[in-house]
């Protein structure tokens, strides 16, 4: 009996703390902080509440991959950049996150987006054969996303099922999840009633319980507070004095062949023999790819939500990928590739293919450097200004 | 102390202190609800093999 009885004290303590803990977060989801907007941590990418509760009027979704996670403490990371401005570009993703998981996650947020622009950073390496790796992919997905995805009703069936039939198939080395995919399915898309439907809505608020639990410790942790919301300001960066600053410290600091920051290259530099003419054959990389029909059907989503769509285009280290003696003509036809299917869907392009070659652009092979990060800055800010004027 | 080795001794101070041997109870229960609670909180649900950053 004493047992019974200090089992249910202790319930009722333990219902009082989880209570606790989930009006603490609820309090935290909406963080009004613009902070929040540049944070890269890759938690919020996948936190469907989180990303609806924090989108205000002045954000804009950017979407990309790995270079969010580079030089986070640089002056040029948007998060540096845009601090003291009005404007809260959304940043999304990390490492392999491509064109497929972007296409749910804006589907998912859509509704609670008030300006209607999106911007996608692209990044060559999503284009290998393969198109994004099913193990990456799985790593990277959301059940709550893909829920959301699932609900939005002006999603044409058609581009619904490419999305679900893209995921079946990369979700095949993750089965417990295609499984809960499969139901959330049912019952979203064939409107099983059962009880499959009362325990799917348990599940979804555990799961939402559980995203937010984790980005509450990581918000924390990273010192991201509740706000005051939008900065009022009429502040705007001065683009050419941060690129002269770019172009001084990479004077001083990147003195190596690839103009790449210099403990990036040290990382590099006992490697650098086996990578001499390693792709010298490669002339139809970045050719055939199932990213392109994935940023098709980014795009196709973007038509059907009635968002204007930028289409960052970022180019290689040009020093390094000669190097490795990548041709340039398989370069070339990879850019030619993507402007035609921005072409193909009225998509505005910020196209800085031209900048292989550009000193301190990148900080290592692949990722954005000092003068990439102003430069790639300026045309998402060139974008969204040119939202509001159109709205004045 | 394993599960019944703490019933064991919550029970041994049942005659001399009885309060001290219910919150006992009470507090041990609670920390096994916690464990379980951070647990689910905290687990991975996907059954994808771990990825690799380098391994592409």
């Amino acid at each position: 009996v004493k047992n019974i009885k200090a089992f249910f004290v202790a319930l009722l303590l333990f219902g009082v703390t989880v209570l606790g803990c989930h009006l603490f977060i609820s309090n935290r989801e909406d963080l009004n902080n613009p902070e929040f907007s540049t944070w890269s941590a890759e938690e919020k990418s996948q936190n469907r509440s989180a990303l609806m509760a924090n989108l205000n009027e002045e954000s804009i979704p950017v979407f990309g991959s790995s270079e969010f996670q580079h030089g986070t403490d640089s002056p040029y990371h948007p998060a540096s950049v845009f601090a003291e401005t009005s404007f809260n570009p959304m940043l999304i993703g990390a490492g392999y996150y491509q064109s497929l998981s972007h296409a749910i996650t804006l589907a998912s947020i859509e509704p609670a987006m008030t300006q209607r622009k999106a911007v996608l950073l692209i990044s060559p390496q999503w284009f290998r054969k393969t198109g994004v790796v099913d193990q990456a992919f799985a790593s990277r997905f959301s059940e709550t996303l893909y829920q959301g995805m699932l609900e939005n009703e002006k999603l044409s069936e058609e581009t619904r099922n490419y999305i679900c039939e893209r995921t079946h198939q990369l979700l095949q080395v993750d089965t417990k999840t295609l499984d809960r995919v499969l139901q959330y399915e049912n019952i979203t898309l064939n409107n099983e009633e059962s009880a499959a439907g009362f325990f799917d809505m348990i599940w979804s608020c555990f799961l939402v319980e559980k995203e937010n639990f984790t980005l509450t410790a990581l918000t924390i942790r990273d010192g991201i507070h509740a706000g005051e919301g939008v900065v009022q300001t009429d502040y705007e960066p001065d683009w050419e004095a941060l690129l002269a600053q770019a172009e001084e410290e990479g004077e001083q600091e990147n003195q190596n062949q690839f103009y790449m920051d210099p403990d990036q290259y040290a990382l590099l530099e006992p490697y650098l023999s086996k990578k001499e003419g390693i792709n010298a054959g490669a002339v139809n990389s970045y050719q055939k790819s199932p990213e392109y029909d994935d940023l098709r059907c980014f795009l196709t989503v973007c038509q059907e939500l009635d968002i204007e769509p930028m289409l960052v285009i970022l180019p290689v280290n040009g020093f390094y990928y000669d190097f490795t003696g990548f041709p340039q003509e398989a370069r070339d036809k990879y850019y030619e590739k993507v402007r035609s299917i921005a072409e193909e869907f009225g998509a505005q392009v910020a196209d800085f293919s031209d900048q292989e070659y550009t000193k301190y652009f990148f900080e290592d092979r692949v990722h954005l450097g000092k003068k990439g990060w102003v430069l790639v800055n300026e045309s998402i800010y060139g974008f969204y200004n040119q939202d509001t004027e159109d709205e004045a | 102390l394993k599960w019944p080795g703490w019933l064991e001794m919550m029970k041994a101070l049942d005659e001399k202190h009885p309060k001290l041997s219910f919150w006992g109870r009470v507090a041990g229960f609670y920390f096994l609800m916690m464990v379980l609670f951070l647990y689910f909180m905290l687990a991975n649900l996907s059954s994808a093999p771990k990825f690799v950053y380098t391994q592409f």
